[in-house]
């Protein structure tokens, strides 16, 4: 008996679906979730790195690393989108920290410039996600906004950003962890009243 | 400067949650906190919070080059001891046991069209027997309906399911050849059905799922009803099976199925 060819799958499939088929070595199911999640992670991946050729270079080892270890995404930890985001930002934050001359002189731009406010709401304009998370840090008390910017988007550890900030460490340790836990909250109200839709 | 933490100090690593979901930890930091995390549900449900908020604040829509799938597709043959990473995203990444030879691909995975295939044939040929040897079955194959539960749950444990050593894996594929389900059964006779596109039914019909078992597969055996509008679901069958079908019956399912499979799949 002969197998048919696989055939691609549909664009219904689930994520769960579509990685257990990719654990089988099925390409074309990676190719659905490139398909499905690519955009994104190379939007991050050029955000943070703002460079072309280190964002490609990113957003291949997110896949490939898909690819070659398929198990190390866990559904019951969140979505599939939620994992591949977080692997991109921490492979991105790895790019980041590696080139310690360009860091510091980023770091030192930074003190001398105003948070990017502006270039955040920017990148965001198009996605009723970015709406919803635009109208959320819009509500944030400032402290807690940059303090989180300037460690997600600037690839910086928390210490960094109190150096950056001028404030204790613990200081903006906590006020990473209120905002985060707030941003939550805010997010989910925004949502259910329609901010974003 | 990095600050130097000590790791019993919960307290002081918990405050942390938040900046390590940001990647806005020391590497010792991290390390810290994975140790943390493995003692308690509470403090992972925390960390899966934040990172969930973080790829919100990540998430910027754009239109890669096809170059990089090129470049992606170009390297999915490649061994699978190249590393890509050397660290790895360990609030998401600790918990699964699907083993990196799934990789390995030897793969079960017999799709198969419903109306063109042969084996299609000793379905309907047999179908007017397979209603007394379902009968008979019963006490050699023993189905039962599908245990509800989360679709979620079902689905984390396919994906877990599907790399077991002696699992078996069934797409079964529509006349269009759309996925309708994949079926994973393990070793031990207990499988998942996760539904991908099954379009709901009316309540007066269900989808039923069968095992072909018998020597040539030709055997439709009922391995559950699974409702109008299935997401997912359990099942357990207790004797050697050789592929997989549904079907859409009156509500309340069949013992024997009333008309032709909507997908069928065997495993060579």
């Amino acid at each position: 008996m002969t197998a048919d060819p696989d055939p691609p799958p549909a664009e219904s499939t689930s994520d769960a679906a579509l990685v257990i088929a990719v654990a089988r070595g099925r390409q074309e199911a990676l190719a659905a979730l490139w398909r499905r999640h690519g955009g994104v992670v190379h939007g991050l991946a050029r955000r943070l790195l703002r460079r072309d050729d280190l964002a490609e270079d990113v957003s291949q080892e997110v896949f490939l690393s898909l690819w070659r270890h398929p198990e190390r995404f866990d559904p019951q930890r969140g979505s599939l989108r939620t994992f591949l985001l977080t692997t991109c930002h921490r492979r991105a934050v790895d790019v980041i920290r590696a080139e310690e001359a360009r860091r510091n002189r980023e770091l030192r731009e930074q003190l001398q410039a105003p948070v990017p406010t502006v270039e955040l709401e920017q990148a965001f304009a198009d996605a009723a996600v970015a709406e919803l998370v635009r109208h959320a840090l819009g509500q944030l008390p400032v402290e807690e906004r940059r303090a989180i910017e300037l460690a997600y988007w600037g690839g910086h550890t928390y210490q960094e950003v109190a150096r950056l900030l001028e404030q204790p460490e613990g200081t903006v340790k906590s006020r990473i962890r209120a905002g985060m836990r707030r941003l939550r909250e805010l997010m989910a109200t925004a949502d259910s009243e329609g901010v974003a839709t | 400067m990095s600050s130097t933490i000590d790791p019993m100090d919960h307290s002081n690593v918990e405050a942390l949650l938040a900046a390590y979901a940001l990647d806005a930890v020391t590497d010792e930091e991290r390390r810290a906190v994975d140790d943390l995390l493995e003692t308690s549900e509470d403090l992972r449900a925390e960390v899966a919070d934040h990172l969930e908020v973080a790829a919100l604040l990540g998430t910027v829509p754009d239109d890669p080059p096809a170059a990089v799938w090129d470049r992606i597709a170009d390297q999915l043959d490649d061994p699978i001891s190249e590393q890509v990473f050397e660290r790895e995203p360990s609030a998401n990444a600790d918990a699964h046991t699907v083993q990196p030879g799934a990789a390995d691909r030897p793969s079960e995975v017999v799709p198969m069209r419903r109306s063109s295939s042969p084996q299609l044939g000793g379905w309907r040929l047999l179908a007017v027997a397979a209603v007394a040897l379902a009968l008979v079955a019963v006490g050699a194959l023993v189905a039962r309906a599908v245990a509800p539960t989360t679709e979620r749950d079902l689905a984390t444990e396919a994906v877990t399911a599907a790399a077991e050593p002696g699992a078996r894996t069934w797409e079964l594929l529509g006349d269009d050849d759309r996925r309708l389900a994949t079926v994973v059964l393990r070793a031990d006779g207990e499988g998942i059905l996760v539904a991908d596109d099954l379009p709901p039914l009316d309540a007066a019909r269900t989808y039923q799922l069968w095992a072909l078992a018998g020597p040539d597969g030709s055997v439709p055996i009922s391995l559950g009803v699974l409702g109008a509008n299935p997401a997912a679901a359990a099942f357990t069958a207790e004797t050697p099976v050789a592929g997989m079908a549904l079907s859409i019956e009156a509500r309340g399912g069949a013992v024997a199925p009333a008309d032709g499979p909507i997908a069928v799949a065997v495993a060579e």
